[in-house]
């Protein structure tokens, strides 16, 4: 059994640090994609699409904290 | 169902004298996408001889419409009768009628409102001389005496800087002194108006007041009385203008749908390709209707025309007409927002609209949750039936949220209602690992089943070798990452370069049907088929989101007294908020999974939508 503290900080980075990502990366596409938008209100639905893709980034890392969490139980 | 419906491009040439036959016979088919003909060696047709003066009666409709503010007319049924005209001559003259009515009361109106804004500026002039005593018939101008009449923003000592200069001035000023009526020689006028100048002075236009006579406060009142009766003028000749409008407003209504037809069908030709005395037209029909548009056209053209018929060839910019059963229509709107497919490839609306609710079904999963929707949308669908659509997508998708919410067990994000626990199969508190298990093994389910249609997709565009090469060889892959992985995991022993075989002959297959791009791809189909642990993901975040809210009501709750009510105030917005974010992050996730994972294995589109002359 691992340190549970280093277990649950380990978890929280895999987590954070992707969200951080994420957020960077939506950060770019989201201003892209207002100015779309103002261009053409018709490309509103696939400007909403571009803009959660790179939230792919979390998911990766949510699933990283789950098997850290996994890992340290066994 | 499955493709869109079938295309067969169409040339119809006919001489000059029966074109415009044929252009109202192709209107009223409503069946041709006509691709514009673009000037080669052979010209753009011209618009029919009628159609300036019909664009021309046409503007001056709308603008009679937009003076009136009209709207909602009734369909147009059948032409110059139910506007209620014999023939065009007619039309362009009753036209020419309305305008005339209309247009004599709306200059009474703007009249009136212009009398009504002079008042108004007179008034505001008044009022900034109220408290001066000096008569208004003062202001006029005098052989000898300059008047200042206006405002300075700094008033102090005004009157010692001024008798430094003359002696010869009288001046009037309100209390506060900022507004003054001030009387010069004049000729130490130039002087005095330098000193008002650095004052900050702002002259007012007592030009405005010509003919008034009497004190400021006097002629308030009676200009105030002179624009009261202006605004019963006023509203009287807007109800007259509004009666006016009224009693024209179906025929201007009418017309202008009239109108706008017979100008699209006169500026046909602009699309059509021509020479001294032929046109041609091509376009897209659907080849199910062909027999019916050939006779249609052949007896409009009387029998002049010649119609050819071709399939349509690699290359061709062909319209797509999507065709679905009613019940699979609203998830159109998903191809709509994305691409439109192309006619020789898989529609996967149908799919999707099996799919769509599911994901967001497990995503948003809960039953109150659901019902919440549910009647959320019904509402909106009866508020809003333009977005008639979505809105079914939503509706069904909530269904799909009560059927997950009843796997799940969960109601308003509780496993726990009454002191009963929910019946579930699976628990989102609790399973996570098994949640995130069935998230994948559904991705690896919708990818593998994208890979099949991309194979159907292929292989009727491109036979079966290259559909092998593209699309087989990523099952390939998968068969070779699993025998290691099966393997690694001990489930049975097979030797390891099994694995890594299959891995190499999928690559070389891959190398030759996408050439490097594919070998560079090749782990997106891993970070694909994981992406879909974002069912779990999404899901199990909006749970615990409503399960913190409980918690932090039912702490409230417990305390008693006045804080019940905020406990009340917590359960509601919380759960608001969290339904919003549910169905956001439901939709966003569920719509993306179909549009990267799911068609990116399949799906090309970027089709044109089949607009058909004649139709709306």
């Amino acid at each position: 059994m691992a340190d549970v503290g280093l277990v649950a900080i380990g978890a929280g980075l895999a987590v954070g640090i992707t969200a951080i990502a994420a957020g960077i990366a939506e950060k770019e596409i989201g201003s892209a994609a207002v100015g779309a938008t103002v261009e053409k209100d018709e490309a509103f639905g696939k400007a909403l699409i571009l803009t959660v893709i790179p939230e792919t980034l979390v998911i990766f890392g949510l699933v990283v904290a789950i098997m850290i969490i996994g890992l340290a139980a066994e | 169902m499955i493709f869109p419906e079938r295309m067969v491009r169409l040339t119809v040439i006919g001489p000059k004298r029966v074109m415009e036959r044929t252009i109202k016979e192709l209107y009223s088919l409503k069946a041709m996408h006509i691709v514009e003909h673009t000037k080669t060696d052979i010209d753009i047709g011209e618009p029919l001889a009628k159609a300036d003066e019909l664009s021309g009666l046409l503007v001056s409709v709308r603008s009679l419409i937009a003076s009136c503010g009209l709207k909602n007319g009734k369909e147009l049924s059948n032409g110059f009768k139910a506007i209620g005209v014999r023939n065009f001559k007619q039309l362009a003259s009753t036209i020419k009628k309305a305008q005339d009515e209309i247009r004599i009361r709306g200059d009474a109106v703007s009249d009136i409102e212009s009398r009504v804004a002079l008042l108004r500026e007179k008034i505001a002039v008044l009022n900034e001389l109220s408290d001066i005593p000096v008569p208004i018939e003062a202001y006029q101008p005098y052989r000898t005496i300059q008047p200042f009449v206006g405002c300075v923003k700094n008033p102090k000592e005004l009157k010692q800087e001024i008798s430094k200069v003359t002696d010869r001035f009288e001046l009037y000023t309100s209390s506060d002194g900022k507004n003054l009526a001030l009387f010069v020689d004049k000729a130490s006028a130039e002087k005095v108006k330098n000193i008002l100048n650095e004052r900050g002075f702002a002259e007012l236009d007592v030009a405005l007041l010509n003919g008034i006579k009497g004190l400021p406060a006097v002629c308030v009142e009676r200009i105030g009385s002179e624009q009261e009766s202006l605004a019963r003028k006023l509203e009287a000749a807007k109800r007259a203008k509004e009666k006016c409008g009224r009693k024209w407003s179906d025929f201007l209504l009418l017309s202008e749908r009239f109108l706008s037809m017979e100008v699209e069908k006169a500026e046909a030709p602009l699309k059509f390709a021509s020479t001294k005395n032929i046109f041609v037209v091509t376009g897209w029909v659907p080849e199910a209707k062909l027999g019916y548009i050939n006779e249609k056209l052949k007896k409009a053209g009387m029998n002049k025309i010649s119609i050819e018929v071709e399939k349509p060839k690699e290359g061709d910019m062909v319209p797509s007409l999507m065709e679905n059963p009613d019940k699979v229509k609203p998830f159109e709107f998903f191809m709509r927002l994305y691409a439109l497919p192309k006619h020789n490839e898989i529609d996967p609306t149908v799919i999707m609209s099996v799919t769509f609710p599911i994901f967001f079904g497990f995503i948003l999963g809960d039953i109150g949750y659901g019902f919440v929707t549910l009647a959320l949308f019904l509402f909106l669908l009866k508020k809003l039936p333009k977005m008639g659509d979505l809105l079914r997508i939503m509706i069904i998708s909530s269904i799909s949220s009560i059927f997950f919410g009843f796997l799940f067990g969960e109601f308003f994000g509780a496993e726990v209602v009454f002191g009963r626990e929910l019946p579930h199969i699976i628990s989102r508190m609790h399973q996570i690992n098994e949640l995130l298990y069935i998230g994948v093994a559904i991705g690896i389910i919708h990818i593998n089943f994208g890979l099949l249609l991309g194979f159907i997709n292929v292989l009727k565009a491109h036979g079966l070798r290259e559909a092998i090469y593209e699309k087989g060889s990523w099952v390939l892959l998968e068969a070779g990452a699993a025998l290691i992985a099966i393997n690694m995991m001990g489930y049975a022993s097979i030797p390891a370069y099994y694995g890594y075989g299959t891995i190499a002959a999928a690559a070389f297959l891959l190398y030759k049907g996408e050439s490097i791009r594919g070998l560079i791809e090749i782990p997106s189909i891993f970070s694909n088929m994981l992406s879909y642990a974002r069912l779990m993901a999404v899901g199990v975040a909006s749970a615990s989101l409503a399960f913190v809210v409980n918690e932090f009501a039912t702490d409230f709750f417990g305390k008693g007294g006045f804080l019940i009510i905020a406990g009340v105030l917590i359960l509601l917005i919380g759960h608001v908020i969290n339904i919003g974010l549910g169905l956001l992050g439901g939709f966003l996730h569920s719509v993306r999974l179909h549009y990267v994972e799911f068609f990116g294995k399949f799906f090309e589109g970027g089709a044109i939508a089949y607009r058909p002359f004649g139709a709306k």
